[in-house]
């Protein structure tokens, strides 16, 4: 039984294209057979996140127009076979682009994958009418900032009046410094305002920015960010409610000094 | 402390907006559906839509209606 899945925020530069990236990877990972779809039409980065920038060939755009099959379309990644890329257009014409035609992509790419991850465009225009429209489930990206958070509100009135089965948020940039001394707001005070559940956490880390500047889109185990993208396939994957915590760093004596030279350095 | 409740009012702020176009969908909804089953007026009918203190909608609905439709006559 497939599933699609939405990955949305309303705001922009929250970490959409970075959640649904890994997402789909660490998915992969688990022997699932991932679609990850760039629906920023335009604006596509989907591709650079995941390093295969110099590998599209088409997009769906062509595949609707009929340029090439959609088969032809998807690039495969090169470390997990089962992960695939269906990358958007860069040209920024995409007023033609109904919502029906790219409905009919994603059943097809339905019956291929176990997983169709759409990178939704910002904004709560016609884009994102395109792209909630397609999907079952939704998961909306927001920061622990203020700004971030009452947008997903925002979004998440507007999905509740879509179809979906299931709307749940993921916190991004999350720091343990700030959330240990109240500084910072933690997940359950963001489910509570909100009032949907968690689907995961990630922190704040450097890696996930070095990796994309190294063309290359692999988290190393051992960091942070890695540990909590895997936790986040788990709850995507069964349901589950694990949580990663960033505060651990932060706690003791060993870590009250951690937490003192990050803000003072 | 001092950021959920920033947090708190910002939503409950956006949540505050009461559109009168909602208001005149539903009065006309529940026009058609009390019509069914009384004489009322469009006049009579009454919505007001608050925000509770945890960030709830509670919706009134007040009509008055002047008299019950014979049974034999409702829709099915």
């Amino acid at each position: 039984m497939s599933r699609v899945i939405v990955v949305t925020s309303g705001k922009g530069g929250v970490g959409k294209t970075t959640v649904c990236a890994n997402l789909g990877l660490n998915l992969a990972k688990k022997n699932y057979r991932v679609c990850v779809i760039d629906m920023d039409i335009g604006l596509n980065n989907l591709d650079v996140v995941l390093g295969m920038e110099n590998r599209v060939l088409y997009s769906m755009q062509d595949v609707l127009e009929g340029k090439c099959r959609l088969r032809q379309a998807l690039v495969e990644d090169s470390t997990y076979p089962l992960l695939y890329l269906l990358s958007s257009g860069n040209v920024a014409h995409n007023l033609s682009i109904r919502p029906e035609y790219i409905k009919a992509v994603i059943d097809e790419l339905k019956t291929i994958f176990d997983y169709v991850l759409i990178d939704c465009p910002a904004g709560i225009d016609a884009g994102f009418n395109r792209s909630v429209i397609c999907a079952e489930e939704a998961l909306v990206v927001t920061t622990p900032h203020l700004s971030s958070i009452r947008d997903a509100d925002k979004v998440v009135t507007i999905l509740s009046t879509y179809n979906l089965s299931s709307i749940k948020f993921v916190v991004n940039r999350a720091r343990g410094d700030l959330i240990i001394d109240k500084l910072m707001l933690d997940v359950y005070d963001i489910s509570k305002a909100l009032k949907i559940e968690f689907g995961g956490v990630i922190p704040e880390d450097d890696n996930v920015t070095i990796t994309q500047v190294q063309n290359c889109n692999r988290l190393d185990y051992k960091i942070p960010s890695h540990k909590a993208f895997l936790i986040l396939s788990d709850n995507i994957e069964t349901g589950s409610k694990k949580l990663y915590d960033c505060t651990y760093k932060y706690k003791g004596v060993i870590g009250g000094m951690r937490k003192f030279f990050k803000r003072k350095i | 402390m001092e950021l959920i409740s920033r947090l708190d009012n910002v939503i409950k702020k956006d949540k505050q907006l009461n559109p009168q176009y909602m208001k005149d969908v539903i009065k006309s909804d529940i026009f058609y559906l009390l019509n069914n089953y009384f004489e009322v007026e469009y006049s009579d009918i009454d919505i007001n839509i608050d925000l509770t203190d945890n960030n709830m909608y509670s919706i009134n609905i007040n009509a008055i209606g002047d008299r019950m439709k014979a049974m034999q006559i409702l829709p099915r």
